[in-house]
């Protein structure tokens, strides 16, 4: 798939992963690459800006295996970020939609 | 690539990144590869799995807004004014917080101190003085006055340079051992650190030399050492005076606190010129901070700094002549 249309989604999907429930990062980037083939590098990335954001705050949590892993839970404000973005989300899929039936009937 | 080479790719090129951000992001990428090679790929494989790295990065720091090819360009070099910004910081707010903790006494006796270092590298001057007439003088006898001139001004300039030099290593050495005493809570007066920084006991031998009136080759030098001895015994006892009056305040704490007050004012005016020395130069500083982070290269900052001298000295000219004027 082409990587700028991955690259938009991608903030999306996480926002909506981690509305689901709280997650640390290799458990999220294994949760984001289910959904959108990506380099899973650029993952961390996008976490690091979404908390820089203030849409994502972190606290550590001891685990049965390993050193504490670092989860990452949404705040209101990341709440209102997905909110906004999945509603633009479904509209410019709409758009497309209708755009695409629309030439697909003129063919 | 294995782990290591991959951490260290990580933090040369995230450098300009605060550390414990750094170490933050580096860990998740640590933990991704841990917990990978767990379920049975190898390191190289995972760290093959991210893609270019150098994209990877782009993007670390664009979660920063930091524009990549400006940390590339001055990555090191910022470091470094960061390190020796942070080292500046620090000693300056534990310099503040002794002082603030300090009561009235020790900062009356701090400000006396400072005089006492002052005037003894005023002292300093005076052989340097002498040695630069003399020697111009000599110069202009010989060669005539067009390139006796210049041959003194050259002469001028090395002795200039000599005194600064002598100035400010006395001056370092001065300050460190006062500062560790300090440390140590020893309680020695700022004339024994004086004395063991100029070796005392040379300057002695030279005085006892000059009174027996052997006149040698370093005569002149003794007689300067000799006039600095006495300014020091002078200050010495003005010293042991002024610890006798503040044993006398228990006595009478009126007029002592009064003169304590008037000391304290003395020693504001006293330091005025040297606090707004300090203020100048670090505003100059750190403008000159401002303008690396903004880019400016090494040559650029050079060019900065010669502007920045050339400039507070036309400043300084200019005040001078004013004042001049104003005292004519």
């Amino acid at each position: 798939m082409n990587s700028q249309f991955k690259k938009g989604v991608l903030e999306l999907i996480v926002l909506l992963s981690v509305n689901k429930k709280d997650m640390y990062g290799y458990e999220l980037v294994n949760e984001v690459s289910k959904v959108v083939n990506v380099n899973e590098g650029t993952i961390y990335p996008l976490l690091k800006r979404l908390t820089n954001e203030h849409y994502f705050e972190t606290y550590l949590e001891e685990s049965s295996e390993g050193p504490p892993r670092k989860y990452y839970r949404l705040t209101e404000s990341g709440r209102k970020q997905k909110k906004l973005l999945l509603a633009e989300w479904k509209t410019f899929h709409e758009q497309v939609n209708a755009f695409i039936k629309e030439s697909e009937n003129d063919e | 690539m294995n782990k290591e080479q991959f951490i260290d790719y990580m933090n040369q090129h995230l450098a300009v990144i605060k550390e414990a951000e750094r170490k933050d992001i580096i860990d998740e990428y640590i933990n991704h590869i841990d917990e990978k090679v767990s379920e049975g790929m190898s390191e190289e494989e995972v760290i093959e799995s991210f893609g270019d790295i150098d994209e990877m990065i782009k993007e670390i720091l664009d979660a920063y807004n930091i524009d990549p090819k400006q940390a590339k360009s001055t990555d090191s070099f910022d470091k470094k004014v960061n390190e020796v910004l942070d080292v500046l910081f620090e000693g300056f707010q534990s310099f503040l917080s002794k002082i603030t903790s300090m009561d009235v006494d020790s900062i009356v006796r701090l400000m006396f101190e400072v005089l006492v270092v002052l005037i003894v590298l005023a002292i300093l001057r005076i052989p340097f003085e002498i040695m630069e007439s003399v020697g111009a003088s000599l110069l202009r006898g010989l060669f005539g006055y067009g390139i006796g001139s210049t041959f003194a001004w050259i002469w001028h300039t090395i002795c200039s340079i000599l005194y600064i030099i002598i100035f400010i290593v006395s001056l370092i050495n001065i300050t460190s051992r006062r500062w560790a005493h300090f440390k140590h809570k020893q309680d020695t007066t700022i004339l024994d650190d004086v004395k063991e920084s100029f070796n005392f006991e040379q300057a002695k031998e030279a005085v006892r030399r000059f009174t027996e009136g052997t006149k040698d080759a370093s005569a002149e030098e003794s007689e300067n050492k000799s006039e600095e001895t006495d300014e020091k015994a002078h200050q010495h006892s003005a010293h042991h005076y002024t610890h006798e009056y503040k044993h006398e305040e228990s006595h009478d704490y009126q007029a002592p606190s009064l003169l304590r007050i008037c000391m304290s004012i003395f020693g504001f005016l006293f330091m005025i010129p040297f606090i707004m020395a300090i203020i100048v130069l670090s505003c100059l500083l750190a403008w000159l901070i401002a303008m690396s982070f903004q880019g400016v290269t090494v040559i650029g900052f050079y060019f900065l700094v010669i502007g920045a001298i050339i400039g507070c000295g036309a400043v300084i000219s200019l005040i001078d002549r004013y004042l001049c004027k104003g005292g004519h």
